[in-house]
């Protein structure tokens, strides 16, 4: 321990941290990805000036209005909009920027105190952070010009706020940061967060069919928001305004409760990084041996090609963004319906196309499935290195992962034939009959070109949540070969109505399935020599070393 | 003399200006337990990645159990086994799943596939574990997985790209433990290693690469050419040794 101080305090400590990050900026700005990125971030500071200062304006006026005029309502506006601000801002901005983690510092003899206090800095000097704090001042100065006697109410409350918004912001980040540290706990966040979007996506025909319903009145409005913090925070302004000084202070007795709540799950969590929690997840309990049971058999296909096929299909059904692509065709179906009126005999798009909704909802689902087809090595990830140094061929392989899709493609079919079914009537046969020509000739045809965009262009995709399942131009590939083959076989399908005859456009269909065939044979067997040449590439995309 | 197993004429791996790997002669005899040691960065991955497929030679010949590699390389990679550096593992499967995987990729039908598979999980001592993911092995778990997946066709050759790098002392021991059953059987086995105490444990044969080119290949006995040496200090010896340093670091410990 030569020349190694007994300790030091907790001052240099910080300052040693704050001397790091500002090394880490200087050595970001060496590569010109990091001068651009520093451009990026100075050109985002400008423009966001602007919105913060119409903030900052708007809320020295909001407080003094508020108080001046007795309008008690403007309190909890200003203050639910610098929560949301304070707490969403974060998270959105965390997708996009490299977050320093302070787990990375505990390897050096750091004290719990500034383990803490290093946390809630972080916390504070985070630009939404610095904003609403601007926000809240000018907030509190228009309150105090509107009304100097209530000082002794709002600056303690306003405080409190602040100090509840930087705990309760810490305290989500340090538990999301914990169930992210996991497999499991992650693929359920992400799940959470596909349905989330989703929700979105579907809130307009939800809405849509809610316009008749009473609107939600601004009073009720305030009522419910009341027992939450800004609401809590709000009132005890309020109160102080009206001369309430015994209400003012229960309620900011309330704040302090929410801060003490937020605070102690917070050190909590904090307290188990600081000794070193261990979430790896190779140390489960161990069960009683048993004999391996044998792989699938599948009919029709060899050894190797079943044993692709089952590989695939465990990868698919381990995947939660792929059963996403089961639930949104069902979902859309059951929306369309909701949409156009769902009785069974109904007018409207159900009503009278109903027939057409089976083919739609295919020609849907063809579209969110077969873009895989244009990335078909992407999960296999560091398994690529596997299949080049199996005794397989790359067709054999690819004629495995083509057959995966077209039995997904299939019980996707089926799973559509029951929703709507159940939504509208059950597909006939001369409705089912040209779908599966048309389902067949897509994927001949997608298979044909996708196969060889899946050599040329391979991208890395994690299990989980992920909107990038192929390269830039594979994707857009494949949305044209879509735009393109769907047009056909919608124009097969106007023909076949038009006369009154489905079966025309199922025969049209079949006889372009065919036709196309011989491309999907000659892309196969392009395959073997592409994949040779293309096996340094394959390599280093998708394999990760740790 | 049997004819040799592995045979490299010339071979040569350029990446733009830098030569990986510089015509490279080697011949490996059947049933020799072979170690290609080299410092870091002196090509040995490089070697080892030609030599199995994964990467292409910039020129010259591979020749596996005599048959040209680049010629006919699924006859070859059906009578090898090979734990690459990344492990090449499906993380998103179980490891009996991906034995059962691996085995019928080697054109196992699936009943031997999963007896095999039963065998090897429990030599490897993962057997206990038949819900887990590989994803959520160690790093010594997913060692042993993928020398069980790369053994499970019985190959004639083995190729291993630093086995024992992770993995600690009773798995390294199981390790060692197979591969020493395998050269009793006859087959023959191509490791690289930094572990010089392991080669000279196990190696009956070693080749060190340096900057791209062989620099000494033969027996240890060869390599030792009568002197009482150790396989450090015959290394040493041939890649040169550290910087002096006296003087510096005096206060450390």
């Amino acid at each position: 321990m030569a020349g190694v101080d007994a300790g030091i305090g907790v001052q240099e400590q910080l300052r040693l941290i704050a001397q790091l990050r500002w090394q880490l900026f200087r050595n970001g700005l060496r590569s010109i990805r990091g001068r651009l990125e520093v451009v990026s971030r100075v050109l985002t500071v400008l423009t966001m000036s602007g919105v913060v200062t119409a903030g900052a304006i708007g809320s020295a006026i909001a407080g003094y209005v508020a108080l001046e005029t007795h309008r008690s309502w403007l309190l909890p506006l200003v203050l639910w909009a610098v929560a949301l601000v304070w707490q969403l801002y974060p998270i959105v901005g965390a997708t996009s920027t490299v977050q320093f983690d302070f787990r990375n510092l505990l390897r050096f003899p750091l004290r719990f105190s500034s383990f803490v206090l290093l946390t809630l800095a972080y916390g504070l000097a985070d630009p939404a952070a610095i904003a609403t704090l601007l926000w809240l001042t000018c907030f509190t100065i228009g309150m105090l010009v509107a009304s100097p006697v209530t000082a002794a109410a709002v600056l303690p409350v306003l405080v409190l706020f602040a100090a509840m918004n930087l705990l309760f912001g810490r305290m989500v980040l340090a538990w999301v940061d914990r169930w992210l540290a996991q497999r499991r706990s992650r693929e359920i966040l992400s799940v959470l967060f596909i349905l989330l979007i989703l929700a979105f996506q579907f809130s307009g025909p939800i809405l849509g069919d809610w316009k008749g319903a009473t609107p939600v009145s601004g009073a009720a409005l305030l009522q419910w928001q009341e027992p939450l913090p800004p609401g809590v925070a709000a009132a005890a302004l309020a109160s102080a305004a009206d001369g309430r000084w015994v209400g003012a202070v229960a309620f900011a007795l309330a704040e302090v409760a929410y801060g003490g709540l937020f605070g102690g799950l917070l050190l909590v969590r904090l307290r188990m990084q600081y000794r070193g929690e261990d979430l790896g997840e190779s140390n489960r309990a161990r069960v009683d041996a048993s004999p391996v049971a044998p792989g699938w058999r599948l009919p029709l296909l060899g050894e190797k090609t079943s044993a692709i096929v089952e590989k695939e299909l465990r990868y698919v059904f381990r995947n939660p963004s792929m059963l996403v692509v089961f639930a949104v065709p069902v979902l859309l179906v059951c929306l369309l319906g909701l949409s156009h009126g769902s009785s069974r005999h109904g007018a409207g798009l159900v009503g009278q196309y109903g027939q057409f909704m089976y083919p739609v909802a295919a020609a849907y689902v063809s579209l969110v499935l077969l873009n895989i087809i244009y990335n078909s090595f992407g999960y296999d990830g560091n398994g690529i290195e596997w299949l080049y140094m199996a005794p397989v061929r790359f067709r054999q392989v690819l004629v495995g992962k083509n057959v995966t899709v077209v039995l997904l493609m299939t019980m996707n079919l089926v799973i559509l034939w029951i929703a709507v079914g159940v939504v509208a009537t059950p597909p006939g046969a001369m409705v089912v009959l040209p779908t599966i020509a048309a389902v067949a000739f897509l994927l001949l045809v997608h298979f044909s070109i996708g196969n060889l965009m899946s050599l040329q262009l391979p991208r890395r995709v994690s299990i989980g949540f992920s909107r990038n399942r192929v390269a830039g131009v594979s994707g857009l590939a494949s949305l044209m070969v879509s735009a393109v083959s769907l047009a056909i076989c919608a124009a097969a399908f106007g023909v076949g109505f038009w006369l009154g005859r489905m079966w025309i456009a199922a025969a049209v269909l079949a006889v372009f399935a065919v036709v196309v065939s011989p491309a999907y044979r000659w892309s196969l067997r392009r395959c073997d020599d592409l994949a040779m040449k293309q096996r340094e590439v394959l390599v280093a995309e998708l394999v990760r070393r740790e | 003399m049997a004819a040799p197993v592995i045979e490299l004429d010339a071979l040569t791996r350029r990446f733009g200006d830098l030569v990986a790997v510089d015509s490279i002669d080697l011949r490996v005899e059947p049933g020799q337990f072979f170690g290609f040691l080299g410092p870091n960065g002196a090509g040995k991955s490089t070697t080892i990645k030609m030599v199995t497929g994964l990467l292409a030679p910039t020129s010259g010949r591979i020749r596996i159990l005599g048959t040209d590699l680049v010629a006919d390389p699924v006859a070859v990679k059906r009578q090898i086994g090979v734990v690459p550096e990344g492990l090449a593992l499906y993380g998103r499967l179980t490891g009996a799943e991906f034995l059962n995987f691996a085995g019928r990729l080697y054109g196992l039908d699936r009943e031997t596939t999963a007896r095999r598979a039963s065998e090897l999980l429990e030599f490897m001592r993962l057997a206990d574990r038949p819900d887990t993911l590989i994803t959520d092995y160690s790093h010594g778990m997913q060692k042993k997985l993928a020398m069980a997946a790369a053994v499970i066709h019985g190959p004639r050759i083995l190729f291993l790209d630093e086995p024992f790098e992770g993995v600690d002392a009773i798995a390294a021991g199981t390790l060692k433990a197979m591969l020493q059953r395998m050269i009793a059987n006859g087959a023959t086995i191509f490791l690289t290693s930094h572990v010089l105490e392991i080669v000279e444990r196990l190696c009956s044969h070693v080749a060190i690469i340096d900057h791209g080119k062989l620099v000494a290949q033969g027996s240890l006995d060869e390599l030792r050419a009568g002197q009482q040496r150790n396989l450090e200090q015959i290394f040493l010896s041939v890649v040169g040794g550290p910087p002096e340093t006296a003087g510096e670091l005096s206060w450390l410990g």
